[in-house]
């Protein structure tokens, strides 16, 4: 008997049907991914599972007896649990005062700290004991405060479990971490329902997987027996070429930095070449996103750079001026004006060159943006729509186009492709080796190994604010990277 | 977001046509010319102070202080026409002083990087206590009539305040919808970090709102000066609550990046009909202040079921 | 007939002259000083009986705000007359004491309305000057009543508002002849009771000799920082004689510091305007006195003027109302809501 069954499950959203009668069955003690492309149907159908949504139709068996969940509460009570990409705590509060929010154990009319705490640090044993339990969970890192949402979620009982992007803020060692932790709750008998766009963590983990397409149930794959490439062509609904790498460097110096320190970032120096691709390796933490910071002029740093020669001059403002763009890794955060539209966003680092007269020329904007987004992909092709309604992948080809308005010379991409879907994935890819090949220079910083692999012509390896190696050619290997990445 | 912007103004026209609607059917006299120009000429006032406040709002920010630099621009542009200095230099100073209390503001917040809450709150009562101390309090009468017939004349049968405002109207609108400046206050509002890291000058954009803020309380003090025929040091109080109010139901987003300058207006004349309505009604002032709070409330509840569904 | 036609313009030409001499040198009202006046008690005498309106008269009436039970009973007063009398009365009234323009608004909103009079209670001295103007424009008779002055009325009923003070003082002078150490908790600054109540105060203390003012600040018309203020004070002073507070809300929070002082025995509290908390915390021991203006008779007198300026009668630009010094001694007679035994008792 499945622990699991959903089946036929359909929900609209006023006229636009967003399931069309999904099926999906998770077996005991199994890890099974629920893969697709971002609006796929993949977060109605988990939203549908934890109570947040009703269905409009379709049935949910759980251990073969049908139920009907309400709201989060009656998921709750039904053995489900979900463990969301932004993580659902409440910062200021304790560990265990999370693991037990809205289901405090009491004694008389007061909270049963002491209670409370041992059984969190019982629940925890298992994941990690070195949590701990009396400390706010603002003040642990993303790793351990998902453990806690899992012994949240051991706490309630949860027969399965559900797991949206769960190592999307994760270093390689924490996945390898959480690998475990999955693996132990599948061995006592617990299901887990597993959402993530990275497919080597989905081929190391599931063992079987749910694919969905616009809303519909395409076909459940055994893994990892599945290759890789059918699974994705079943997501995406066509073959990706999977390119190989090219370089398109020439030996032209265009940027150079020399002993740039600031924040966790020690005394680096180096160059980039004109046309080529450079990487950034390494762990969380150890400065990478600050460096990127520092050249874009967003952090205040010690030490010189400059660019074809000239020094630029300090802040945003003056670094762009000089021909550098910063790609930001939270684009919803630090890259995009939520509410406006396409055209501003792409315009935004380029106002001058759209003002006749002190006004805007909209039409020039418009007309300019368009070609770009044409260029660069963006779909819908709707410049005017707020760029809030777009997928990450399109924010992210949106923001390019800022940069490529602005006739950036060097772009400094921080995690291009963090949150963004397979199909986008490749889009992005293409792009950052066409901006290579017409002759601009391109910084990569990313988590994803083979991200990097395959897009760097050189790869610089940070460890603890330095650089510890920097690769070319044959030496780019994941081994090579790890080994410089890891603090000795 | 253009599309969703005409909509939600046009959500607010809608309001406003239903309260005329409603008054219209009580009170025979509230459809009159006379009656209908006396609405705008009593809103002219707030209107002024809002359209600044939007701009501030849509910033990501909130001027507290506009009643209290109004007092004192008031004061100080009084006492210098019973001086003796002439109207349009006393006008340009009350300006100024505007001008330099907004600049006082943004410095404050863009370089102190102190909340805009907290500094126009300080703004508040520093301003008010300078025009205070500058006049021991007192009003100051005597000012010249030449000065008074700018503010008291008419245009085509319109009162000169509504038409001053209906020009600063069009330029502000102008500013957020076709300059870079406007798309500038709609960038910082929406996401501050975002916005200088795309270059946007932050801390400029900053100044620019909250002295355009003060210089629309100046403006606002020229023309209750002029009606008044004084100027007052206690001038002002709770302008900030009713331009907020107006901004809001016109559909300024607190949190910053959104709002509409035709929206603010017509949040100000929504609130000076419903004064003027319910005045003519013989209304007790309690119901009155009922009603204002209910309208707020509505308008802020039709906001989110119109927007929340925009993720 | 042609005599007549003459005569006839001669006369509207020379009224014409003499309404414009007037408008052009009426000079900027002070309410407490301005020697065209006469005392409310010599209307009957001087002018005769009260002439009775029209049917269907109506008179508009606009107030500071209705938080505050001073204002609520002069509107009390207007409508008693109005009822006695038959006539239409719409009182409106401001959402708060510092809704400048909301006041504005509303006196604009009310001209419109074929008012006979309008009876109007200024937020402060210039805030309704347009209205006023307007009004003049429509030939509407506008009586200031009370408290601010607005310097282009042409008619002020209202209180001696520095004889409040005065009078006071003066029961300092009676009944504390070794003098000692005053305070004075003042009103909102700039308000021209405010500061007219604190002048007679003290400027008749000190002519005394006796008397020291060691403090005189301002509480906003609040109770609450009348209190924080007096306490403050009381802790500096500890042998303080007594308080003087422009109006009685705040001397009741003055009352409050007073007892929370354990000083309720030495210093003496006194505060103005008769509001019914005053006359209860006299009788009750706590306050030592207030300066009642009477609210209730004030807004009959002023009705009575109104109707007196409806009628023709040429009165004076300034008519004062009914004040008294209420005190533990005379409170029977004064706290009687049958308002005709309360002229009686006032004119005796």
């Amino acid at each position: 008997m499945s622990r699991l069954s959903i089946s036929g499950v359909e929900k609209s959203f006023g006229a636009l049907k967003v399931l069309h009668g999904v099926s999906m069955t998770v077996e005991p003690g199994e890890v099974h991914g629920l893969l697709g492309e971002n609006g796929a149907g993949k977060s109605t159908l988990l939203n549908i599972l934890c109570g947040v949504l009703s269905p409009d139709r379709g049935t949910v068996q759980i251990d073969g007896r049908p139920v009907t969940i309400t709201s989060p509460r009656a998921a709750s009570e039904a053995g489900i649990a979900m463990i969301h990409q932004e993580l659902q705590q409440v910062p200021e509060l304790t560990v265990a005062q999370n693991i037990f929010l809205g289901a405090n154990l009491r004694r008389g009319p007061f909270t049963a700290r002491a209670a409370q705490e041992a059984e969190a640090r019982r629940l925890l044993a298992p994941l990690d004991p070195t949590i701990d339990v009396t400390a706010p969970v603002k003040s642990l890192r993303v790793a351990a405060r998902q453990l806690v949402e899992i012994a949240k979620a051991l706490r309630a009982r949860a027969k399965i479990i559900a797991m949206d992007e769960p190592t999307s803020s994760l270093t390689p060692a924490e996945f390898e971490k959480l690998a475990q932790v999955v693996q132990k709750l599948t061995a006592e008998g617990v299901s887990v329902i597993y959402v993530s766009h990275k497919m080597d963590e989905v081929f190391r983990l599931c063992h079987s997987a749910t694919i969905l397409r616009d809303g519909r149930f395409i076909e459940r794959v055994k893994l990892p027996e599945t290759p890789v490439a059918q699974v994705i062509a079943k997501m995406v609904g066509r073959e990706l070429v999977h390119a190989t790498h090219v370089s398109y460097a020439k030996p032209k110096v265009i940027l150079q930095a020399q002993g740039l320190t600031g924040g966790p970032v020690r005394d680096v120096s180096f160059t980039l070449h004109q046309g080529e691709v450079l990487g950034i390796a390494g762990l969380v933490g150890s400065g990478r996103t600050e460096l990127l910071r520092i050249i874009a002029g967003v952090d205040s740093s010690t030490g010189s750079l400059t660019l074809n020669g000239q020094a630029p001059g300090q802040g945003p403002r003056a670094r762009i001026a000089a021909g550098l763009g910063l790609l930001p890794e939270e684009r919803k955060r630090d890259g995009i004006i939520r509410h406006r539209p396409v055209t501003t966003n792409v315009g935004l680092a380029s106002m001058k060159a759209f003002t006749t007269g002190g006004l805007i020329a909209k039409r020039r904007l418009h007309a300019r943006t368009e070609a770009l987004m044409k260029d660069v992909g963006l779909r819908p092709l709707d410049v005017t729509k707020p760029i809030g309604q777009f997928s990450g992948g399109n924010q992210q080809k949106a923001i390019i186009g800022r940069w490529l308005a602005a006739d950036t010379q060097v772009f400094l991409f921080d995690e291009p492709t963090r949150g963004i879907d397979v199909g986008a994935k490749a889009e992005i890819y293409a792009l950052i080796e066409r901006l290579a090949a017409e002759g601009r220079s391109v910084i990569v910083v990313s988590s994803e190994m083979p991200e990097v692999i395959r897009l760097s012509d050189r790869v610089m390896v940070m460890r603890e604010g330095r650089i510890s190696a920097t690769l070319s050619g044959p030496d780019i290997t994941e081994a090579n990277i790890a080994h410089n990445a890891i603090p000795a | 977001m253009l599309s969703l912007l005409r909509f939600r103004d046009a959500g607010t026209v809608l309001g406003l046509l239903i309260i005329g609607t409603v008054f219209a059917t009580l009170a025979p006299t509230f459809l009159t010319a006379p009656n209908l120009l006396n609405v705008l000429q009593q809103s002219s006032i707030n209107a002024c102070v809002a359209l600044g406040m939007t701009l501030v709002i849509i910033s990501g920010g909130i001027d507290l202080s506009v009643g209290p630099v109004a007092a004192l621009s008031a004061v100080l542009g009084a006492a210098l026409m019973v001086a003796g200095v002439p109207v349009p230099l006393a006008i340009a100073a009350m300006i100024g002083t505007g001008l330099a209390c907004g600049a006082f503001n943004a410095a404050l917040v863009a370089f102190g990087g102190l909340q805009p809450f907290i500094v126009t709150l300080g703004g508040l009562s520093l301003y008010r206590a300078l025009a205070l101390i500058f006049t021991g309090g007192q009003p100051i009468f005597g000012l010249p009539e030449g000065f008074r017939a700018l503010t008291n004349g008419t245009l085509a049968g319109v009162p000169n305040p509504v038409i001053l405002v209906a020009v600063l109207a069009i330029l502000a609108h102008v500013v957020l919808n076709k300059t870079p400046l406007g798309e500038y206050f709609l960038a910082v509002g929406g996401n501050p970090e975002a916005a200088r890291i795309a270059g946007v000058p932050v801390r400029a954009t900053k100044f620019a709102a909250y002295m355009i803020s003060g210089a629309c309380a100046s403006v606002a003090s020229v023309v209750l000066v002029g009606r008044l025929g004084a100027a007052e040091p206690t001038m002002g109080t709770l302008w900030e609550l009713d331009a907020i109010a107006a901004a809001a139901i016109g559909g300024a987003s607190l949190m910053g990046g959104r709002g509409s300058i035709l929206g603010t207006l017509i949040g100000c004349i929504i609130l000076g009909t419903l004064r003027n309505g319910l005045t003519l009604l013989n209304v007790q002032a309690f119901y009155q202040l009922l009603a204002t709070g209910i309208i707020i409330i509505v308008a802020m509840l039709v906001d989110r079921l119109t927007t929340g569904k925009q993720g | 007939m042609q005599h007549f036609l003459k005569g006839a313009l001669a006369i509207s030409a020379l009224t014409l002259s003499l309404g414009m001499a007037q408008a052009q040198d009426l000079a900027p009202l002070n309410s407490d000083s301005e020697p065209d006046r006469m005392d409310w008690s010599e209307l009957e005498a001087k002018f005769g009986p009260l002439p009775a309106p029209a049917a269907g008269t109506k008179v508009g009436g606009v107030s500071k705000t209705l938080t505050n039970e001073y204002w609520r009973s002069l509107g009390q007063g207007y409508q008693n007359v109005a009822d006695k009398l038959g006539l239409t009365f719409v009182y409106q009234a401001a959402q708060n004491e510092g809704d400048q323009l909301g006041q504005l608004s509303i006196a604009e909103d009310l001209i419109a309305q074929g008012f006979a009079a309008l009876l109007f209670s200024p937020q402060t001295d210039a805030n309704l000057v347009p209205a006023v103007e307007k009004a003049k424009a429509a030939g509407i008779p506008v009586l200031n009543v009370n408290d601010a002055v607005i310097p282009t009325a042409e008619h002020y009923v209202g209180n001696v508002q520095k004889d409040n003070g005065v009078r006071v003082a003066q029961w300092f002078i009676d009944n504390r002849p070794d003098g000692g150490k005053v305070a004075v908790i003042e009103g909102q600054p700039g308000v021209y009771a405010a500061g007219q109540r604190t002048a007679g105060f003290t400027e008749t203390i000190n002519a005394s000799g006796k008397f020291e003012v060691v403090a005189s600040v301002p509480a906003n018309w609040s109770r609450e920082e009348a209190f924080n203020a007096a306490s403050t004070i009381l802790q500096q002073y500890p042998d303080l004689t007594g308080f003087y507070a422009n109006n009685d809300g705040m001397a009741l929070g003055v009352v409050e510091a007073v007892k929370a002082a354990g000083k309720a025995e030495t210093v003496a509290v006194f505060g103005t305007d008769g509001i019914s908390d005053a006359y209860a915390a006299i009788k009750s021991g706590d306050l030592t006195g207030t300066v009642d203006s009477f609210p209730i008779l004030t807004g009959e007198v002023a009705m009575e003027v109104a109707l007196r300026l409806m009628a023709g009668q040429d009165l004076p630009r300034v008519v004062a109302t009914p004040q008294a010094l209420i005190t533990k001694d005379n409170i029977d007679t004064f706290s009687t809501t049958d308002q005709a035994a309360l002229r009686a008792a006032l004119l005796k």
